[in-house]
């Protein structure tokens, strides 16, 4: 299989600073992390979770000519990922949730030890709308949080592509983290 | 809460975060400025601030996107082989160590075998050295006791006295009677010397004492004086051989006479005896007689000899200069059945410890007379050396076997002791070591030519099972399915751990065509896109020729199995499958490309991105190129598929296009909407016959779901003999079956469906694919 010479050029003329060639990206990493993640959100893989490292990570080689693509670029290339993980698992987890209740969603509560998975639908929904709302208190931090959980970036990765430090990912990451547990507290309705 | 408090929040926040939990507060309020919403939220926010993830982060891969690098990670054994492979170094290493263990054992066998002869050569010293030392300290207690004897003060007074009488008397009897006659009388007194000689003569040993004057006359002797007693009794004469011992003794020496015969008493088989003499003195210093003691050789002296011995075969003997046996040897049995030794004769002083110059035991015979025979070597050194000494490479002992031995010279005693035992015994402990040293190694080598073979098959095995399971970067999982072109495995990529299906196309000898026709097919197939097209993503060749293609993978169901498992299918549901499967058909057609297989076991109805009922049309591998200068060779050779699913056109061998593959899907709709064939037939040949002649029968008749009336006539007219009867092209399908009334088939119909038997079609499914395998 070749790469898509179309991606690896997209992701030329985003490095360069075109901004436009993100959204001429997204069909392309979409489809193919679509495909690729079909599999999992399939369950095929009784015992496997969701991984979206590996996910991107097989986009990445699959549409794009490695050889021709730097750091910077792959940066880009895994904050385009991160938004099209994104629409993908909430899209499927919406038709879940249709199929299976009706369109009703429990509402989720988060006890203070317990996380958010990509494996359950319910989740996934639950950070989307939380990080529309996040979105309009502080892009950047919504940003941070959907490349953490959609696209499974470290601190260091999420710095590289935000283009930020690590030091200022750290500060964001713990109060976004705190808000998100705020939210979700059952006790605090918010 | 606008955009800029949030931004004060974080500042806020973490800014408290810096401080102790206790100092948080205060420091907040400060901040605030009375802001009572905006404390609130952080301190909110704060008490929501914990360390644990919030997000379950799967385990990830390594985030370098490095290059692909092939890495089996399938097979329990492959792996285990191919590590033994990859230790390369550790099996170098553990040769080395081999090596250097073997070194190691060599030269601890070495110094063992070192420390053992020292061993050996110490015990033999030691027995020789202690045999030599209690035979000094007896005879120099023997003397002490001799000396003291012959210091007795009324001693020369009666050597005198007797000396004077004896020569007073011409006549040997008379003279003889005189002598008895004072010895009885003195022998008579309550207190004589005569009688104290006696006395320290008795003792175990001793085999009697005499008195002899310097003409060699017996002046007195003690009873128990053997042979000598009994023909020389006192006032006879002793044998004129014995005078220069007594010449000695009046010189002033105390001497020792070795074992020897009894030179009086040869004819009458006495036994030998030895002896000690000292000379006994006036108080003006002159010598008036000889005192000797006279001992017996099988007594104290051959015990000293026999205490000390090694192992079964060691013995030590004395020996005289002329090599002459002085002590009895072990081994007069073997002796006297050798000749050696005449019958009856005890080996001391009547065997000459000679050497045969070969082993007597194992039937040697010698060339010479054994008095004739050159001393041992240990007599002749022990005898020219007149020193200590040892052999323990070996020599031959008076019995020819090879002993090892310590020998040593008595100056002052005038013979020879040696100490000998046959070489094989000693120096069985090192035979022992160097045998269990040849063992030790013969196993090591062993060992080590078996890891260097295992080794060897293993690296082979891994290869070959290395080169059977992988392809390219895909590592073969399990075989899905075998057919007559080739096989098609499930297999992994290496990297991406994704899974895919491989088809091996075998390369038939010599059919170079064929092989051309199939990569071309590939190479078609991969080019089409579409969404219900099974999707080609690799190929390549094996290093025997054989071809394989990599494709997407998919665990759903064929039409076939679903048909089989479910029963005929509602229309509406018909309907959908057939558009996709018209759809994947149409670019097809457009690209020029014809499948010429369609049926229901080449649909694959799955799953896809959480869609149910996605048709994926499969195995392209038979499409064929009916671009104008491909036909000729298209049609005629290559008959292949099923009879049911052709087109006659396809059966008369005439050129095919797409309508063929149109009658095919006819066909197919056929089964999905009745569960029967549209035509009958039980042998490819009544099959075949059937489709060529018989007319097409509507769907409706057999189906047990209402069959909507423009579905049954798209059905009956696809199945149309004469291709220029059926719908002209995919799009024309498509158009009908936009037409078709009644309900559609929603995805909530699909996942509703599924739901209720997806898990027992896809058991039923496996089972019978895995009978088809077990009968391949």
């Amino acid at each position: 299989m070749s790469p898509e010479p179309q991606a690896t050029q997209y992701l030329d003329e985003l490095v360069q600073g075109d901004g436009s060639a993100a959204e001429r990206l997204m069909p392309l990493v979409y489809t193919e992390l679509q495909r690729i993640a079909g599999h999992y959100l399939r369950r095929e893989n009784k015992g496997h979770t969701l991984q979206p490292t590996a996910l991107v990570h097989e986009a990445f080689l699959k549409i794009v000519d490695q050889t021709r693509v730097d750091w910077k670029g792959r940066a880009h290339f895994l904050a385009v990922c991160a938004q099209a993980m994104r629409r993908i698992l909430v899209d499927h987890a919406r038709t879940r949730n249709r199929k299976k209740r009706g369109g009703g969603r429990a509402r989720v509560t988060l006890d203070e030890h317990l996380t958010f998975s990509l494996d359950r639908e319910d989740d996934v929904l639950a950070v989307d709308e939380a990080l529309d709302k996040l979105t309009e208190l502080n892009e950047r931090h919504a940003r941070v949080v959907e490349l953490r959980f959609f696209a499974g970036l470290d601190v260091a990765e999420v710095a590289e592509v935000l283009g930020v430090s690590k030091r200022t990912v750290e500060a964001d990451w713990t109060l976004v983290k705190a808000w998100l547990r705020r939210e979700f507290s059952p006790d605090d309705g918010a | 809460m606008s955009t800029s408090s949030w931004e004060r929040i974080q500042e806020l926040f973490s800014g408290a975060r810096e401080l102790p939990a206790g100092e948080r507060a205060a420091w907040l309020q400060q901040h605030t400025d009375g802001d009572a919403e905006l404390l609130r939220e952080v301190t909110d926010l704060l008490a929501h601030d914990l360390a644990e993830p919030i997000f379950e982060t799967p385990q990830r891969l390594p985030t370098a996107l490095a290059p692909i690098a092939p890495q089996p990670r399938d097979s329990a054994t492959v792996e285990l082989l191919l590590g033994l492979k990859a230790h390369r170094t550790t099996l170098i290493v553990l040769g080395l160590s081999i090596v250097v263990l073997m070194v190691v054992g060599m030269s601890t066998r070495s110094l063992m075998q070192q420390e053992i002869t020292d061993s050996l050569r110490e015990q033999l010293k030691t027995v020789r050295n202690l045999a030599a030392l209690s035979l000094q300290d007896w005879l120099e207690d023997e003397r002490l006791v001799l000396s003291r004897a012959a210091s007795d003060p009324e001693l020369p007074h009666v050597a005198q006295a007797l000396t004077e009488l004896s020569s007073s008397v011409g006549d040997d009897a008379l003279r003889r009677e005189a002598i008895q006659g004072f010895q009885d009388a003195a022998r008579s007194m309550p207190d004589s010397a005569i009688l104290r000689l006696d006395l320290a003569a008795n003792r175990q040993d001793h085999d009697g004492w005499a008195l002899i004057s310097r003409e060699g006359l017996l002046l007195a002797s003690g009873e128990l004086i053997a042979g000598e007693q009994r023909r020389n009794g006192p006032g006879d004469h002793i044998h004129p051989d014995n005078m220069p011992l007594v010449s000695r003794a009046f010189l002033g020496e105390g001497l020792f006479v070795p074992p020897r015969h009894n030179l009086a008493a040869q004819q009458t088989g006495a036994k030998p005896y030895m002896a000690m003499l000292e000379p006994v003195r006036r108080s003006d210093g002159v010598v008036v007689a000889a005192l000797a003691f006279i001992l017996d050789p099988a007594g104290r002296f051959t015990s000293t000899l026999t205490e000390a011995r090694m192992g079964t075969s060691g013995e030590t003997y004395a020996f005289d200069a002329d090599g002459l046996m002085l002590s009895n040897s072990l081994f007069e049995a073997q002796l006297t059945g050798l000749g050696l030794l005449p019958d009856g004769l005890e080996s001391a002083l009547n065997l000459r410890v000679g050497d045969p110059e070969g082993n007597l035991l194992t039937g040697f015979q010698p060339d010479a007379l054994p008095r004739d025979f050159k001393l041992t070597a240990a007599v002749r050194r022990a005898r020219d050396e007149r020193a200590p000494g040892l052999d323990f490479e070996g020599y031959r002992d008076y019995r020819g076997v090879t002993v090892v031995g310590a020998w040593t010279w008595l100056d002052e005693l005038g013979f020879g002791l040696v100490t000998e035992i046959d070489r094989d015994e000693a120096h069985a402990p090192l035979v022992h070591l160097t045998q269990a040293f040849v063992i030790l190694l013969g196993l090591v080598a062993l060992g080590v030519a078996g890891v260097l073979i295992a080794v060897g098959k293993a690296a082979h095995l891994a290869s070959a099972i290395d080169r059977v399971l992988r392809l390219g970067q895909y590592q073969l999982v399990e075989v899905l399915g075998q057919g007559g072109m080739g096989t098609v495995y499930r297999a992994e990529h290496a990297l991406l751990q994704r899974s895919v299906a491989i088809k091996v196309v075998r390369r038939t000898r010599g059919d170079n065509e064929n092989a051309l026709r199939i990569e071309r097919e590939v190479t078609m197939a991969s080019r089409l896109t579409h969404a219900n097209t099974i999707e080609v993503y690799d190929c390549g060749h094996e290093a025997n020729g054989d071809l394989y293609y990599v494709m997407e993978y998919l665990d759903g169901l064929t039409v076939h199995e679903l048909v089989s498992g479910a029963g005929p299918l509602p229309a509406a549901r018909v309907v959908h499958l057939l558009r996709q499967a018209v759809s994947s058909l149409r670019e097809a057609h457009r690209m020029g490309l014809v499948h010429r297989d369609i049926k229901p076991a080449n649909l694959m109805v799955c799953e896809r991105g959480g869609i149910p009922d996605v048709v994926k049309v499969l195995d392209f591998g038979l499409v064929k190129d009916i671009s104008a200068d491909a036909i000729d060779e298209g049609v005629t050779r290559h008959l292949s598929g099923t009879p049911l699913y052709m087109a006659p056109e396809r059966l008369r061998n005439q050129p095919v296009d797409g309508r063929a593959d149109l009658f095919a899907l006819g066909a197919t709709g056929f089964v999905m909407l009745t569960g029967r064939q549209a035509h009958a037939g039980t042998t490819p040949a009544e099959m075949a016959a059937a489709v060529l002649h018989d007319e097409p029968s509507s769907p409706g008749r057999y189906a047990p779901h209402p069959v909507p009336k423009e579905l049954d006539e798209l059905i009956v007219a696809l199945l149309a003999p004469d291709r220029e009867d059926r719908p002209a092209d995919a799009d024309a399908v498509l158009k009908l079956l936009d037409q078709v009334s009644g309900p559609t088939w929603t995805e909530d119909d699909a996942h509703a469906f599924w739901e209720a038997q997806g898990a027992r079609l896809r058991q039923a499914a496996s089972t019978r694919r895995l009978a088809i395998q077990a009968e391949l």
